[in-house]
């Protein structure tokens, strides 16, 4: 699977419940299972490496990247996704 | 006399309490880009 | 000569153009960061040398219009009269004069004005005693200041009652890096500072306004902020116009740089509610390094600042 193969994958997989966001910006696995794992690999490599573009051109730290994109992507998650709260999976 | 209309302006003050913390500028660059690129579909999210 | 002494007397070169410099080895340890790119540097020191008599030396700069950039502040014009002077142990440093017409971490100070001495013993140079004269910053229209006084240094910390006098509040929104602030009025205050191993801190500040002023806070975010949410609306609308007799704040200052402020504003804007008078209690939290540097990185501060300024962001944006 490519990159662009997991993009595609990647709202059809959120959608069933497979995969969901978490505080820390990334895709986190709420059930394994068919290609999850793989999609979400794929998926927080790419996020990593456009938080680190914007760490670096706006001097600040990544983790600060992170935290911020990780509220926002708790924020917009559509209700009936998944969304990680202290540790915990719970659908929006 | 003339009978004169006062206008009674309220003068119990109203109380307001606040916080304000300051964010820098180089966050709100930040935090701008990533709306795009949550926004827009960029795939990623 | 013939008892032994050795008596050596230099005269400094008269121009001095970078930091690298033979006078970095002396009395003095050359901060760094500090890079001058004009002006003129004359000097001579003395040096005795006499067999079972501690080493006796003195040392006197004279910068004229010295120029460059000391750290991430840019400074200008930095004239004066220092000297050092070393006997035995003891360690004398005296600023005759000292003035830096102009200095720029973000925001333009000056002029800065010094006078004063320092000594210590050899053995432990920063717990000497430190008596000023004078020591006067101008900024933001207004100036701070030191009374004269002297500072024990000996238990490595010390407490400075820095005052504030004729602070211009439309000085400090012309330079605050957010638009659409604007105001008149003005500030006075007392800020004790402490200085101490750990770094600087201010305990019990107290700011408060000298006579009646206006807050004009007009911008597209506040205006948002007052839509999106309720309660703000009544806010937005008073400080677009507010009048106010009275603004004064605690104020504290940590280490890491956080300025917390309790403010107190009493006023009213004639046109929302009737003019019915208004009374805020704010909090208001600021990260000075985080303002600094944000201001470092806008234009208004020379290249060789903003290049400084981001590679150590960059250094540490790197750390793993």
């Amino acid at each position: 699977m490519n990159l662009n193969e997991a993009m595609g994958a990647l709202s059809g997989a959120k959608a069933s419940g497979q995969l969901g966001e978490m505080p820390s910006g990334y895709l986190g696995v709420v059930s394994p299972g068919g290609q999850a794992e793989e999609i979400a690999r794929l998926i927080n490599q790419a996020r990593r490496a456009e938080y680190q573009r914007l760490a670096r051109e706006n001097g600040i730290q990544l983790g600060d990247v992170e935290a911020i994109a990780g509220q926002k992507a708790l924020d917009k998650t559509p209700s009936g996704q998944y969304i990680q709260l202290n540790g915990k999976w719970v659908r929006k | 006399c003339t009978p004169t209309v006062q206008l009674a302006v309220p003068d119990k003050p109203i109380n307001i309490n606040l916080n304000v913390k300051i964010q820098h500028e180089i966050y709100v660059k930040v935090d701008k880009a990533l709306d795009d690129i949550i926004d827009k579909d960029s795939g990623l999210f | 000569s013939l008892d032994g002494t050795l008596a050596v007397d230099a005269r400094l070169a008269d121009i001095f153009l970078h930091a690298g410099n033979p006078l970095a080895e002396t009395l003095l340890d050359w901060p760094t960061l500090l890079e001058l790119d004009k002006g003129r540097l004359q000097g001579n020191a003395h040096l005795r040398l006499r067999p079972g008599v501690p080493l006796q030396g003195e040392l006197e700069l004279r910068p004229k219009g010295l120029s460059g950039v000391y750290d991430r502040s840019e400074l200008g014009g930095l004239s004066g009269r220092l000297q050092a002077r070393l006997h035995g142990p003891r360690l004398e440093l005296r600023l005759a004069e000292l003035e830096v017409t102009h200095l720029n971490p973000g925001l333009p100070l000056g002029p800065l004005r010094l006078r004063g001495q320092y000594s210590a013993s050899l053995a432990q140079p920063l717990r000497g005693q430190l008596d000023w004269q004078q020591a006067e910053l101008a900024l933001l229209g207004g100036r701070t200041w030191l009374a004269p006084a002297s500072q024990e240094l000996s238990s490595g910390s010390a407490t400075f009652a820095v005052q504030l006098e004729g602070l211009q509040l439309g000085e400090l929104f012309r330079l605050y890096p957010a638009e659409g602030l604007a105001g008149q009025g003005i500030l006075d205050g007392r800020l004790p500072l402490l200085v101490g191993p750990a770094g600087m801190r201010i305990e019990q500040g107290r700011l408060a306004n000298r006579g009646p002023g206006v807050l004009q806070f007009r911008s597209e975010k506040i205006r948002a902020l007052g839509r999106a949410n309720p309660a703000m609306t009544l806010v937005a609308e008073a400080l677009e116009d507010f009048h106010f007799g009275l603004l004064s704040s605690d104020l504290g200052y940590d280490e890491q740089g956080k300025l917390r402020m309790a403010l107190r504003l009493e006023g009213r804007n004639p046109s929302v509610e009737k003019g019915r008078p208004i009374h805020f209690n704010i909090n208001l939290e600021e990260d000075i390094p985080a303002l600094l540097t944000s201001l470092q990185l806008t234009d208004r501060v020379n290249e060789s600042i903003r290049q400084r300024v981001q590679q150590s962001l960059r250094k540490n944006s790197d750390a793993p």
